[in-house]
């Protein structure tokens, strides 16, 4: 039995996107989601209790980083992260090889897992399918992340057939050693780089077996936005219409209300609190830079719309003065942006179930690019599922 | 609010409640109204000043900022640490915004029009502007006849009295300190150089009082002096200072209180200065400028300075002192503080423990008693978790009133940061994930620790006023402060031999 139920709660008529509820054994999420990343146990300095007041009840954890530290005999002393980091709520981990294969030169990948050399003590080690997802298991996720064969989205030829199958045999070895399917769900990852045939037959062949979701991965890492989108397209083309699909690494505004458009249920991206760090907030007009001087005298909020504690307290004169050199700074940043990914996904779901999405999209588009000078990417794969920007 | 207790009727926002005096000195307890600053209510033809009114027991202390923030607090997480008056020791602290790292706001705020609190986030605060961040070291140099120098992150900028009198007409504040030619230091400077200082001490306050006694006339504002005093006058010539103090205190009336400056070792050293110059070819420098946090109190010259103080005027003392310290200038009649202990603290993952001078502060469980159910709650929880699952903490043993927590020690400890406190971070978070926040250089390490530590301290003032109530003499204060001192004494040797930090005076 699995550990998730997925409820269809209003589909568009026009377009792929659904509203969806999604209920985890942390309670229940309303899809499409977009889940902030909590890298090493906390969100960039916010509190439990104040991702909660965003309304977001569902992030995601690097189980790379948590596996080196704090360590899994710790986490298993701990009760699993949710205990560690008092956080209620659901927790999604990766496999940890992206991070590892991303971060570390050294990594090296055979049949058997990815093979590195330690970063702390330059021993060689091995993250193999069965290792990550016993550390997942510790970890204790609500999701968690079957370990693929990661290729760059521009690598060509023979290697991402490769990949894309190894990706499956993967899969297999995951499952097998999964101990809590009971408590945990096991997402497998559709491969095959921008090739649509390898695409197809590996979401085909992944939808063979019965995990209780899919995600889409080895995309938004560099490869041309009209590949990217034709790929999703594609993929969720192919997985069933009865279980969540979560795209990896996704998460600037205009590619998330495409790509729900497009089917897509789940997003995640370190974006939003990142670029808090460089003094970046997110306005559904596009994002603004706090650091310039033209907000000197600026006494509104970032959003006059937006309810967050920053927005209710704080004017851009002051942020201006305090970006990139106060942590409060980068606080009371990440508070708005995530609470801007959390609002541009309530209008997502509420437009699907109003059935007014298709007007939300023009609209939204019109918002970022008031002179409807759209890019090509968008309004071919608006254009594919039936929206036409004029 | 209204007064509880009113001892003169004067035109003061000061009040002594009661004073309690021996041979060493006269602890006290007393009321300090703070306007807060409202637009709304300014219009208010001439009545109402736009500025409600709270009432503050003392001693207390102030919430120190930078760049008028809490550091790693924002106004969202600071309501979690006071969420309401009666939570905690039934104030919600005044805030302190040094005025070196925002000058910068003078020029927005004067046209921003609704004071400083507002603009950084804490509106609900009375605001004390002084003049230096007491975490920040000053430069010798560059106090001339036109003014004196604030040094920042940003270096140096000159503030002049005029350009503090539109600073203060700017932001608004409920009090402000007076500027004052602070470079004056013994083992440099000359007789000529320490009356040029106290020339200027006289006329800095005399056209700040004369700018403000106009503009009020204009504009009906509210922001209550203080004069400043500085420990070095002392060091040089007790005699001119004290003469220069009396002459700053004849325009009483317009005077609400004293800074007693210059009691923590605020000079960047000659060596440290080299190092600066060196780390700002390649790494940032920042730190060294910082003061870490004062390992002593010159007793003797704290005495001379609070001499021919009159009752009358609440007295500060900036800086980051350590509770005995704090203690000690309780016993001798200091009325105000600030948190600048929690901020150093929270750059080192140190966390304040009122748990082993329990038996020193007595009252510490009556504060427990009369502690909200809210809150008591949380610790019942807390209490029924331990019994069921928590092994007992490994390293609470022989833990002194100070745990780093970046120490390893601490890596499998899922106990809280203090057994007796009920923070929001005590309530909800283990030492172990503490440590491993900062291990990971995680920002949310050092906002779990701000939280505790302003809490301690929150709790430590109130102790500090319930024992000054139950009558405790100056020499039982100073008495609870050694005794406190000893259990510190262990860490203070470790960090010395750690370090092996010797002050060399410049020349
Ligand atoms: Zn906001
Ligand atoms: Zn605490």
């Amino acid at each position: 039995k699995s550990a998730l139920t997925f409820k269809v709660l209003a589909e568009c008529p026009v377009t792929k996107a659904r509203a969806s509820l999604m209920t985890l054994p942390h309670g229940a999420v309303e899809t499409p989601v977009f889940m902030p990343v909590g890298t090493q146990g906390s969100l960039k300095g916010l509190l439990p209790e104040q991702l909660e007041k965003l309304e977001c009840k569902l992030i995601l954890g690097n189980t790379y980083h948590l596996g080196n530290r704090p360590g899994t005999d710790l986490m298993k002393k701990a009760g699993g992260l949710h205990n560690f980091m008092h956080w209620s709520h659901d927790l999604l981990t990766d496999s940890g090889g992206f991070q590892m294969v991303s971060l570390l030169e050294l990594a090296e990948i055979t049949e058997e897992g990815v093979k590195f050399k330690s970063p702390y003590d330059g021993s060689e080690c091995m993250l193999t399918p069965e290792h990550s997802i016993q550390i997942q298991n510790t970890i204790g996720a609500d999701i968690i992340m079957q370990l693929d064969d990661v290729v760059s989205s521009t690598t060509t030829g023979p290697r991402v057939k490769e990949a894309m199958e190894r990706t499956i045999r993967w899969l297999d070895r995951c499952m097998a050693a999964h101990q809590f399917p009971e408590k945990q769900n096991l997402f497998p990852i559709v491969q095959g780089g921008l090739d649509p045939e390898l695409r197809k037959e590996c979401a085909k062949e992944l939808i063979k077996r019965d995990t209780p979701g899919f995600a889409i991965g080895g995309l938004s890492g560099g490869e041309s936005k009209d590949d990217f989108w034709r790929m999703v397209h594609i993929s969720t083309d192919i997985l069933p219409k009865n279980k969540p699909r979560y795209l990896m690494g996704v998460g600037f505004a205009e590619d998330l209300v495409v790509c729900c458009a497009l089917g897509v249920d789940m997003y995640d991206c370190v974006f939003p609190t990142r670029t808090a760090r460089f003094g970046c907030a997110l306005t559904f007009t596009g994002q603004i830079n706090l650091k310039q001087q033209k907000y000197k005298e600026d006494f509104s909020p970032i959003d006059p719309e937006c309810t967050c504690s920053t927005c209710t307290n704080y004017t851009r004169a002051y942020l201006q003065k305090i970006v990139t050199h106060e942590t409060v700074a980068c606080h009371l940043l990440t508070v708005h942006n995530v609470r801007f990914q959390m609002r541009l996904m309530e209008r997502i779901r509420s437009n699907i179930k109003t059935g007014t999405f298709v007007e939300f999209v023009k609209s939204f588009m019109l918002g970022i690019y008031p002179d409807k000078k759209y890019p090509t990417w968008s309004k071919d794969a608006l254009e594919a599922v039936g929206i036409t920007l004029s | 609010m209204q007064l509880s207790f009113v001892v003169f009727k004067t035109m003061k926002k000061f009040c002594v409640e009661k004073t309690l005096k021996t041979s060493v000195g006269s602890t006290r307890l007393g009321h300090l109204e703070l306007p807060l600053f409202t637009k709304a209510e300014e219009g208010n033809d001439g009545s109402s000043n736009g500025r409600s009114k709270i009432d503050y027991a003392t001693p207390m202390y102030f919430l120190h900022t930078q760049t008028g923030s809490i550091p790693h607090i924002t106004a969202e997480v600071l309501k979690l640490i006071y969420p309401t008056a009666s939570d905690t020791s039934g104030q919600i602290p005044p805030v302190q915004i040094s005025l070196d790292a925002t000058a910068k706001f003078i020029e927005p705020l004067s046209k921003f029009e609704n004071g400083v609190g507002k603009f950084v986030g804490l509106s609900e605060h009375p605001i004390f502007l002084t003049i230096h961040d007491p975490l920040y070291l000053l430069r010798s140099g560059h106090n001339d006849k036109f003014g004196i120098a604030l040094w920042s992150r940003h270096g140096r900028r000159p503030l002049s009295p005029k350009q503090f009198h539109e600073a203060v007409t700017a932001f608004k504040p409920s009090i402000s300190q007076i500027l004052s030619d602070y470079d004056v230091n013994p083992e440099i400077s000359g007789m000529k150089r320490l009356k040029k200082s106290l020339e200027r001490a006289e006329e800095y306050t005399s056209y700040v009082i004369k700018q403000e006694e106009t503009t009020e006339r204009e504009k009906k504002k509210n922001t209550g002096f203080f004069i400043t005093i500085e420990a070095s006058w002392f060091l040089m010539d007790e005699g001119l200072a004290t003469k220069a103090v009396l002459r700053l205190l004849e325009s009483q009336h317009q005077i609400e209180g004293v800074v007693l400056a210059g009691l923590s070792d605020r000079f960047v050293k000659k060596k440290q200065e080299d190092e600066v110059k060196k780390d700002s070819n390649g790494k940032g420098s920042g730190d060294s400028e910082r003061m870490d946090i004062c390992e002593t109190l010159d007793i003797e010259l704290l005495d001379k300075m609070l001499q021919n103080l009159p009752a009358n005027l609440p007295k500060y003392v900036p800086g980051p002192f350590k509770l005995p310290e704090m203690m000690d200038l309780v016993a001798r009649g200091v009325d105000l503080f600030d948190s600048s202990l929690a901020s150093r603290m929270a750059d080192y993952a140190e966390a304040l423990l009122l748990d082993s001078v329990e038996a020193i502060l007595p009252s510490i469980s009556t504060t427990m008693v009369a502690m909200p159910s809210s809150l008591s709650e949380g610790l019942a929880e807390r209490a029924d978790k331990a019994e069921r699952q928590e092994p007992p903490s490994n390293s609470e043993e022989g833990e002194g009133a100070v745990i780093s927590l970046k120490d390893k020690k601490y890596f499998d400890d899922f106990g809280p940061l203090s057994r007796f406190c009920t923070c929001y971070t005590c309530r909800k978070h283990t030492r172990s994930y503490i440590h491993h926040l900062y291990a990971t250089d995680e920002l949310l390490g050092p906002v779990l620790i701000q939280i505790h530590n302003l809490s301690t301290l929150d709790r430590f003032f109130s102790i500090m006023r319930a024992l000054v109530k139950e009558n405790d003499s100056p020499e039982s204060l100073l008495e609870k402060s050694a005794l406190m001192r000893n259990l510190l004494k262990a860490r203070i040797l470790i960090k010395i031999e750690k370090e092996d930090k010797v002050a060399v005076p410049s020349v």
